[in-house]
């Protein structure tokens, strides 16, 4: 079996021997999230463990590690996509395992938001209507000023009734951050957000994400050196085979 | 963004293939609801005429020619009978009313029906204009016959020898028109009538002297007659045929008959419209089936946005159920338009009048079918998307 290890650089010394949620929502309500003795075994013999990893609202960090390493999965966990098979994981003083499966959705859409390596915008919707649909699907009333104004905020006015096909590479990224931005989530996760990207875009996407998620915490999965370079300083955390 | 909104730009992005699916649906309604309403307007049509005549006299042939020569005017008659030969019966115990028509004249096609005006309370006929005949060569229109023939009261008019266009005209007899009907919405409309005895006048005045003698003896083409008591409808038919040279056919028999006869073409044709609604609810299924795969990041992103697993569902049914609602609806206005359009094209006083404007309750059933399908076609692939497990294609990508 290939045991994934969990290194923490730029640790703080905080490290709670957390058992219950309630425990945890009454000590440490700033918290984003709490991860605490999580077992997930995927792709029949890979696991990923982590013995304790937290992070504090508004903070910013990087997972790193070679692809396969489960940064992916980490996240899936953290969006609530998949559930741990042992362990707790605790999101906004939430322990997701513990809502029933629409809560978690309904969670997931309005706490979180989600960039993807690839963008995966709605072919058959126009811009707008992708920013529309992820208010919908969170279950919260359409409101098209805010759609307007993030928009806007992208520099994508132009485009709302552009259908995806007809972006660039750079606009369709811009507008993936827009619909993870738009119902003002409390935790962003970016899976390799700029894979894909040439330069100019890599840097314009990584200020647009460190601009948008002031008021978020941010995680980003990624093993791009120029993700790492323009995060300096930024904690993380590496997995590894 | 509801529901309705996704499921409509999905259909929008593959628009030939929606098209083709609601021509599919549109087509197999379409002709299962125009089926439904000629079929449904002929019955009706054939037994508002026939209705309240128990059985026809007439010489003997066939009995379903007897029906439609002498009810619906559609065919030659069997032949003519003799009024000596048919007053017995017509005085017979059992019969309530008897009704002597007199064929064998037309006008530009309409017939001219020599008759009592008893034939015209039958179907509560209402005078327009004018009055009923009083004197032989006396003629009252039908409102269709007179609108046709653009004749108004006291003018007058010389019939043709036969019961189609091209007969040897009558041009000593001079008709007069002394009433126009309103409409009845029956065979009345469509009839020009006078007294049996106009009838026997023109021929007699008009046929070979070598024959006098045989036109001294007056003739009937049919009688119609209703019953005194239902129990006759047993033996006075069988009565008739057995004791004399007349036969005797009962309307609702003949009738049965006839739509059994005209039925199988139209169940076929049916069958066929609903192998076509099944091919296209097939297609619809095997649609989605196939947009699921190119959809599958598309599911996953929605799951990601907040969608639960009912909501993927529900969305893919409600492709289907507005894919089958957009078909019906097409399917719908086929099938009355084919039928108004039917109508109008057979539009001769002659013709059955059809008409699209009409629903009927069974219309109903089609489009509780047609959605019910709309929904199984989508629930194979609804259930697969509902199970789809998101993280795997994401992880996947």
């Amino acid at each position: 079996m290939n045991t994934i290890g969990c290194f923490e650089k730029n640790d703080r010394p905080a490290k709670l021997a957390l058992r219950s949620c309630y425990s945890i929502t009454r000590i440490l309500g700033n918290l984003m999230f709490v991860i605490d003795q999580l077992h997930f075994a995927y792709l029949a013999n890979t696991v990923l463990e982590i013995p304790h990893w937290q992070m504090a609202q508004g903070e910013r960090c990087l997972i790193v590690g070679a692809s396969g390493s489960g940064k992916t999965t980490l996240l899936h966990l953290l969006a609530g996509l998949l559930t741990p098979q042992q362990g707790t994981l605790i999101v906004l003083g939430q322990d997701l395992a513990k809502l029933t499966p629409s809560a978690q959705d309904r969670f997931r859409g309005q706490k979180i938001g989600v960039v993807f390596q690839r963008l995966h915008l709605v072919a058959a919707l126009n811009v707008l209507e992708n920013l529309l649909l992820a208010q919908t699907l969170a279950q919260l009333p359409r409101d098209k000023a805010r759609a307007i104004e993030v928009l806007t905020a992208l520099n994508l006015q132009d485009f709302a009734e552009h259908y995806p096909a007809q972006l660039s590479q750079g606009q369709a990224q811009r507008v993936a951050l827009a619909r993870a931005i738009i119902n003002r989530p409390q935790l962003i996760l970016a899976d390799e957000p700029s894979a894909n990207l040439d330069d100019t875009n890599c840097s314009q996407m990584l200020d647009l994400l460190q601009q948008h998620a002031a008021q978020a915490s941010l995680v980003i999965a990624t093993h791009d050196q120029r993700v790492k370079n323009y995060f300096q300083g930024t904690r993380l955390l590496e997995l590894s085979r | 963004m509801n529901l309705f909104q996704l499921s409509w730009a999905y259909l929008r992005q593959r628009p030939l293939n929606t098209l083709l699916n609601l021509l599919l649906i549109g087509l197999g309604t379409g002709t299962i609801i125009l089926l439904l309403l000629l079929s449904t307007q002929l019955a009706d049509k054939l037994h508002r005429d026939a209705k309240g005549f128990d059985v026809v006299i007439g010489a003997k042939g066939s009995p379903l020619q007897l029906i439609l020569s002498s009810i619906y005017h559609a065919d030659l008659p069997t032949g003519n009978i003799a009024l000596s030969a048919a007053e017995p019966w017509m005085q017979h115990l059992w019969v309530k009313t008897a009704i002597p028509l007199a064929l064998g004249d037309s006008y530009q096609s309409l017939r001219i029906v020599g008759t009592t005006p008893e034939y015209l309370q039958h179907y509560h006929a209402q005078f327009a204009a004018g009055k009923v005949w009083e004197k032989p060569l006396e003629v009252v229109l039908g409102a269709q016959a007179a609108k046709t023939m653009q004749l108004k009261l006291g003018q007058t008019f010389s019939g043709a020898h036969g019961l189609s266009a091209g007969g040897e005209t009558h041009a000593q007899a001079h008709y007069q028109v002394v009433g126009i009907l309103q409409p009845t919405g029956t065979i009345l409309d469509q009839l020009i009538l006078t007294a049996v005895e106009s009838v026997w006048a023109v021929h007699e005045h008009h046929e070979h002297p070598t024959e006098a003698q045989h036109a001294a003896e007056h003739e009937l083409t049919a009688v119609l007659i209703t019953y005194k008591t239902p129990l006759a409808a047993i033996s006075f038919p069988r009565l008739v045929n057995a004791q004399s040279a007349l036969q005797a056919a009962a309307p609702p028999l003949e009738i049965a008959r006839l739509l059994k006869l005209i039925g199988v073409g139209a169940e076929t044709l049916q069958v066929f419209g609903a192998i076509f609604s099944l091919i296209a609810f097939c297609s619809i299924g095997v649609a989605l089936l196939n947009a699921l795969q190119e959809r599958r990041y598309d599911l996953a992103i929605m799951r990601t946005l907040g969608a639960s697993r009912a909501y993927i569902f529900w969305q893919l049914l409600c492709e289907g159920l507005l894919l089958a609602a957009s078909g019906v609806i097409i399917g719908l206005l086929f099938g009355h338009a084919g039928a108004s359009c039917l109508g109008w094209w057979m539009n001769d006083p002659h013709a059955l009048h059809f008409t699209g404007a009409l629903w009927l309750p069974q219309e109903s059933w089609v489009i509780l079918a047609s959605l019910g399908l709309g929904i199984a076609a989508a629930l194979i692939p609804a259930i697969q998307a509902y199970r789809t497990d998101l993280a795997r294609i994401l992880a996947n990508s």
